[in-house]
């Protein structure tokens, strides 16, 4: 039992921290995002600093150059921005959706819930590349045109699980008691039921990111990524001719995204044991 | 009772679930005067519940719904005002406690917030001032130390104390009435004792009127003026206190009277208390004549066919028996 004097959020933290890997994915977290803020500062070169192409990693380019001689080590740098932009803009985008349609189908039920729940489906099924396809081929590759793709691709799964606790916390007696006090079916959504739902969402979000990355770095990879910002799709993209001749250029970003990944959903996992309440003890 | 607040008339709240309908509550009248307690006492199912969630029109959607009747309060019908005339009386004007202080808390915001919010909803104050109203009702309803209270969350409250909290929480924005359904019922002995005093207490510096509802009859001597017993929707027998325990007139009073363990009888180790045999008939299918026939050891042939009506025997005691009626 934990203390009774100590606050949730300082709980959520002691049960946090007992799990190693939590810790050790939250610390990638952490130097992902640090390295995304302070990217300029931190590239050795700028994305226009031209030298000779598929130098090899060494003294003067640590990563290497990739085939127009720009330093892998920068752009993957300058592309940390680029996934951070993208994986918390798309899963601010699709949480957005998703609470909304989750809390309104899960509170009324019924008949509301039915229909959005249908349309919700309606979205589930649709196939992810051929949206985005279908998206850049309409309004062209810019980075919020992915983050958008990638929201409307996401939300059905925030969307379901919301509704799922809303189902069952509708139902609970002090919800009957904030409706007793004269609240508003807004109140009782917003104010009442969910900050009562949200560790679930809080974690499903922080996998989310990681997915977002991820779903980015493949549109990217096809050629459907933003031209304009360098990210480690585009990166894996331009590998894709020079693999026998120059394995770093692949090799560094694949490893990136791989660690990032890896970090956030570490992170996401160590959540899950910190605000899920039935290990708690 | 000359000044009254609530008076219902002729209420009828029914289910309708699939193709059955549950009659709940059927033609039920009650009055309550100002500052006035009133017991409503029942078992479970009796629709006892069913009345009070009437008043505040809390009735589960879209199965249950109020098919006759007025519930008048203040000079406004209660049975049709609009949902939002409906908010601003609800926490304002009457207030409900709930059974489980344990559930009936929200989880995750603190004590503080949670008498906070009702006020700003109702009264308009600004979060401040509102936080220290509510350090304020803390003190009031007899917590110590209130200042350190409100930043708790409700899991660090004893069950008592919660209690207390959803009083605080009621009687925030100074009702005029209040609806405790079964109130005590969740907690220890000696904590529904000062849960009961406390009550009175606030009744007594407010004037606030209390349907308490309630099946422990020990509570309603202790706390009401005036009892109505409901069984199968209906109200059986309606007294003032006194005339109720003296002279229990309808045959499913006397059955929860006997059903009491009494504390001037020794108990011997194969005395068995009475119970009242059978059990509630089922709502979607209720027999012609008395619903309580079945259960009845006075039963006779009109009860089985004709329903008797709820009638005067004296000034302030009406039962709703064949035995009693001319």
């Amino acid at each position: 039992m934990v203390p009774a004097r100590v606050r949730p959020s300082r709980q959520v933290w002691m049960r946090f921290r007992r799990k190693k890997t939590a810790l050790f994915g939250l610390a990638g977290a952490a130097l992902f995002v640090a390295v995304a803020v302070f990217a300029p500062l931190l590239a050795p070169y700028g994305t226009m600093d031209m030298g000779p192409s598929f130098q090899p990693p060494g003294a003067e380019h640590i990563l290497g150059t990739d085939s127009l001689g720009s330093d892998v080590l920068s752009n993957m740098i300058l592309g940390t921005r680029t996934s951070l932009i993208v994986g918390l803009c798309a899963v601010l985008t699709s949480n957005a959706i998703g609470l909304t349609v989750g809390a309104i189908a899960g509170y009324f039920g019924g008949r509301t819930d039915n229909i959005l729940m249908r349309v919700t489906e309606m979205f589930q099924i649709l196939p992810q590349f051929f949206l985005a396809i279908i998206v850049v081929a309409l309004f062209g590759s810019s980075i919020w045109n992915i983050v958008f793709v990638i929201g409307i691709l996401t939300w059905p799964v925030t969307a379901r699980l919301l509704r799922a606790e809303f189902l069952s916390l509708r139902k609970r007696e002090f919800v009957d008691a904030a409706r007793a006090l004269g609240m508003s079916d807004f109140d009782l959504i917003v104010r009442e039921i969910l900050p009562n739902a949200l560790p679930p969402i809080i974690v499903n979000a922080s996998l989310q990111i990681s997915g977002a990355i991820l779903l980015e770095a493949s549109l990217s990879f096809l050629g459907l990524g933003d031209p304009e910002a360098m990210s480690w799709g585009i990166m894996l993209h331009n590998a894709q001719e020079y693999f026998n001749r120059a394995w770093w250029m692949a090799a560094f970003p694949g490893l990136a995204l791989f660690t990032t990944t890896l970090a956030l959903n570490l992170t996401g996992d160590g959540l899950n044991d910190a605000l899920n309440p039935r290990l708690r003890t | 009772m000359d000044d009254v607040l609530l008076n219902i008339e002729d209420l009828h709240t029914y289910f309708f679930v699939d193709d059955k309908v549950a009659k709940s509550v059927r033609g039920v009248d009650l009055s309550i005067g100002r500052g006035e307690t009133l017991g409503l006492v029942g078992e479970s199912g009796s629709g006892k519940s069913v009345t009070a969630q009437s008043i505040l029109r809390l009735i589960q959607q879209p199965a249950g719904r109020i098919v006759q009747g007025r519930i008048v309060f203040e000079g406004t019908d209660l049975a049709s005002a609009g949902e939002e005339e409906m908010r601003r009386i609800r926490g304002n004007r009457i207030s409900m406690i709930f059974q489980e202080p344990m559930t009936s808390l929200n989880p995750v915001l603190r004590i503080g917030e949670q008498i906070a919010e009702v006020v700003r909803l109702h009264r308009g104050l600004p979060p401040r001032e509102a936080l220290v109203y509510a350090t304020d009702m803390l003190a009031k309803v007899g917590i110590a130390d209130p200042a350190r209270r409100i930043a708790q969350f409700p899991h660090e409250l004893s069950g008592g104390m919660r209690q207390r909290v959803m009083i605080a929480i009621a009687l925030a924005c100074g009702p005029r009435m209040l609806i405790a359904d079964e109130p005590t019922t969740a907690l220890d002995v000696t904590i529904q004792a000062q849960i009961l005093e406390l009550m009175r207490s606030l009744q007594r510096d407010s004037g606030i009127s209390i349907l308490l509802i309630t099946h422990d009859l020990g509570v309603v001597a202790e706390m009401a003026q005036r009892v109505a017993v409901m069984y199968a929707g209906q109200i059986v027998e309606h007294a003032d206190v006194a005339s109720l325990f003296e002279q229990p007139l309808h045959p499913y009073t006397e059955g929860l009277m006997a059903s009491i363990p009494r504390m001037d009888e020794p108990p011997s180790p194969d005395r068995i208390l009475p119970a009242i045999a059978g059990m509630v008939p089922n709502i979607h299918d209720l027999p012609a004549g008395c619903a309580f026939q079945d259960r009845c050891p006075k039963v006779h042939e009109r009860c089985r066919l004709e329903e008797p009506p709820l009638s005067p025997v004296g000034t302030t005691h009406d039962v709703r028996c064949w035995l009693h009626v001319g």
